[in-house]
């Protein structure tokens, strides 16, 4: 398998008073993933933890497409567990999460995800989205009806149309790519991207090492009053 | 998406929608979604989840039970009233056998009375 150089950082931002966010790293198994906890202290970190702490204890299979389903299996417990726990404890309030993993392998990878936590690959200095988000916007923007950069300053623009704890029935959503010795790729929440434009994006992503690129990159939006939580993972693909 | 995976996510896309709109099953869903990426991955697809190995095991653990319990046989039908039948028999046998063990040991009893009676009163 390739070797993977891989950094994962979290901070509560400048205005929240709780980290709602979770990340999770195992480069021995090529599993990587940031969740982004809603519902507010005790309801989003506890879900956005639960996910995390899931997909800790996965094993990773021979086969990827069975890897791809044992990540999905996980995720739709945690959606079970999160719906029973909001129902006892919340009153059946708002508790959920949305997240974004990566599974890797040589020369591939995998996206799974649900929400508007995102997942950038970043290659001989081109950024690429790999995953799309699941929000009103994005639908209006896959409509055609709304311009990318019109998406971003939208007033719904923070409105998810799926998240782990959402609804009973889960879906989620899985891209492949292919991946090269060299490649970067980073997974990171809301509160990263709605900060930092792509051109700044590109830019941390590219320095240094793959520590030094997810510095950069916590520290621009910290930069910027962060005014959500921030998570980021970046990780390289090094030569198998 | 652009690259080498473009047509596979755009059917990825498409399986998944209709899985969650309902009208793909669950296993086809996997199945189908095993297929493509090891379409991309070059991998062999697997031979069959456990999922639908345990689909397959309750589905030939349902038939016998229902073929038990839903359709006897007259033959059936007649064994087990033979059945009945013997197991009245033993009950009313053993019923008997109690009776006379009783019987006798009072009698045992009022013997022994009898001579305690007899040596006391002598």
């Amino acid at each position: 398998m390739s070797i993977w150089e891989s950094c994962a950082l979290t901070d509560v931002g400048a205005r929240r008073k709780h980290n709602e966010d979770a990340i999770m790293a195992r480069p021995e198994a090529g599993l990587w993933a940031v969740a982004d906890g809603m519902g507010g202290h005790e309801a989003g970190d506890k879900a956005s933890n639960m996910i995390t702490s899931a997909l800790e204890a996965l094993p990773r299979p021979d086969n990827f497409s069975v890897f791809v389903d044992r990540i999905e299996d996980a995720l739709q417990n945690v959606n079970a567990t999160i719906r029973d726990h909001a129902a006892r404890e919340f009153d059946g309030r708002m508790m959920g999460s949305t997240v974004v993993a990566l599974a890797a392998s040589d020369g591939y990878g995998a996206c799974v995800w649900a929400g508007d936590s995102r997942l950038y690959r970043l290659r001989d200095g081109t950024l690429e989205q790999i995953s799309r988000d699941h929000s009103q916007v994005q639908k209006l923007v896959d409509a055609g009806v709304l311009s990318a950069e019109e998406a971003e300053s939208h007033p719904n623009a923070n409105v998810i149309t799926r998240a782990i704890g959402g609804a009973a029935h889960l879906a989620m959503d899985v891209a492949m790519f292919d991946l090269r010795p060299g490649d970067r790729v980073m997974l990171c929440s809301d509160g990263l991207y709605n900060e930092l434009s792509a051109d700044e994006i590109s830019a941390c992503m590219g320095q240094g090492s793959a520590e030094q690129a997810a510095r950069a990159l916590l520290d621009g939006a910290l930069g910027q009053e962060a005014r959500d939580n921030v998570s980021v993972i970046v990780i390289e693909v090094g030569d198998t | 998406m652009s690259g080498p995976f473009s047509e596979i996510n755009q059917e990825l896309v498409a399986i998944t929608e209709a899985h969650a709109s309902g009208q793909m099953d669950r296993l086809e869903f996997r199945r189908r979604r095993r297929a493509l990426i090891c379409q991309a991955t070059g991998e062999a697809p697997p031979a069959q989840s456990e999922e639908e190995v345990a689909a397959q095991v309750s589905e030939d653990d349902t038939h016998p039970k229902m073929a038990a319990v839903t359709v006897p046989s007259p033959e059936t039908g007649e064994h087990s009233e033979g059945a009945d039948t013997g197991d009245a028999d033993e009950d009313t046998g053993s019923r008997l056998s109690s009776w006379k063990l009783t019987i006798l040991l009072l009698l045992v009893a009022l013997a022994g009375l009898g001579g305690l009676l007899w040596f006391i009163l002598r």
